[in-house]
C-alpha cells in the first residue's frame, strides 16, 4: 500500500501480449516442420456439458500414448513408432513423421480431471470429461424496461 | 519425374492473379503464402496437403498417407500418367460443426496429393487399406524395373 500504482489495464495487456508473442515464437508450433513432428494438432471444444480434446495423432498405438492432467491442463505425450518393415535404403520419399511427441492443453475451470475418458480411432484420439455444472456457460436473460 | 509442378491450390482459387505472368512463381507463391498461411483455413474453401512416405517392400511399391479422422469411403486413390492421386474429404461431425471451439488447428475439408510412382508399377494391381488413420497403398512392380544390384569389382590402383 506504500507506493499506489494506477490502475492501466491496456499496460498489462501489451505485456502479456508480447510475453505470449515470444513464447509463440520459441515454441514449435503444428504449423512449422519440427512442430508437425512433436506438437500435434489439436482442437478443443465444449458438447452437451463436457469439455472434449481431439488430437490427430495418426499412425500411433493407443498403447503408446499417455495422458496427464492437473488443475488446468492435459498433457498428452506417447511415440509414434516406425514399422519395422522398412528396409534400410529403400526409402523413396519421407514426410511422416517418427519418434515421440507431447502436447498440453488447457482446461476450463470445473472440468472433473477424474473422469476424464479417451478412445482412439482412425487416427484421432478423443479425450472428454465433464465440466461441473456450475462452470457451464449460463445464459441470463435480462428483461429491458421500456422507459 | 519431369514436369512435376507444384500444386498450388490459390491460383484455382483467385480469379484476380495480377502477378499470373511476368512474376516469378516463387516470389508469387510467397506473397500468397503471406496472404493465406497454411492452415488458417480451416472451413473447407482451402485445400490440405497429406504427407506421404513411400519405399520399396519385397517388390512392391508402398505409399503411406497421414489422413487422421477420415472416413475411407470419401478417401479416391486413382493413377493419372506416372502420377498417383490422392484425394478425398475430411469431414466433419456434427459436434464440429458447432462453435464453441477454444482451440482449432485441425483441417477439415477437401484434400489432394500426388505422387510419381517409379517405372513398371502394375496400376491394375494397387491395393489399399485404411488403419489408424494412416492409408496404404501397395502395388507390384515389373521385375524388370525392381532395383538392381550390379556388382562392380573395383580395382586397386597400383
Amino acid at each position: 500500500m506504500a507506493t499506489l500504482v494506477s490502475w492501466s489495464p491496456m499496460r498489462d495487456r501489451w505485456i502479456w501480449n508480447i510475453d505470449q508473442f515470444f513464447r509463440d515464437l520459441m515454441e514449435p508450433t503444428e504449423f512449422s516442420e519440427e512442430g508437425y513432428c512433436t506438437v500435434p494438432a489439436v482442437e478443443s471444444f465444449r458438447h452437451n456439458g463436457s469439455f472434449v480434446v481431439r488430437v490427430d495423432l495418426p499412425g500411433v498405438s493407443p498403447k503408446d500414448v499417455h495422458l496427464t492432467a492437473d488443475a488446468g491442463s492435459l498433457t498428452i505425450e506417447g511415440e509414434r513408432k516406425r514399422s519395422r518393415e522398412i528396409e534400410e535404403g529403400s526409402l523413396l520419399r519421407e514426410e511422416l513423421c517418427y519418434g515421440p511427441f507431447r502436447r498440453s492443453v488447457e482446461i476450463p475451470n470445473g472440468v472433473k480431471t477424474d473422469q476424464i475418458k479417451a478412445r482412439y480411432h482412425d487416427g484421432v484420439l478423443e479425450i472428454t470429461a465433464p465440466v461441473g455444472e456450475e462452470h457451464l456457460p449460463k445464459r441470463i436473460e435480462v428483461e429491458i424496461q421500456k422507459s | 519425374m519431369d514436369g512435376l509442378t507444384k500444386w498450388r491450390p490459390s491460383r484455382e482459387l483467385i480469379p484476380w492473379k495480377p502477378f499470373a505472368t511476368g512474376w516469378d512463381p516463387d516470389f508469387e507463391e510467397w506473397i500468397e503464402d503471406f496472404l493465406e498461411p497454411a492452415g488458417t483455413e480451416t472451413l473447407g474453401f482451402r485445400r490440405w496437403t497429406p504427407r506421404v512416405e513411400s519405399y520399396h517392400k519385397n517388390g512392391s511399391y508402398v505409399i503411406k498417407a497421414d489422413l487422421p479422422g477420415v472416413n475411407p469411403k470419401d478417401i479416391h486413390v486413382m493413377v493419372e500418367g506416372d502420377h498417383l492421386i490422392l484425394r478425398g474429404e475430411r469431414k466433419m461431425n456434427r459436434e464440429t460443426k458447432r462453435r464453441d471451439f477454444s482451440r482449432r488447428e485441425v483441417f477439415y475439408g477437401a484434400f489432394q496429393r500426388s505422387v510419381p510412382i517409379p517405372r513398371g508399377l502394375k496400376a491394375e494391381a494397387i491395393k489399399a487399406k485404411y488403419h489408424d488413420g494412416v492409408l496404404e497403398i501397395t502395388a507390384p512392380i515389373e521385375k524388370t524395373h525392381l532395383p538392381k544390384e550390379v556388382k562392380v569389382d573395383v580395382e586397386k590402383s597400383a
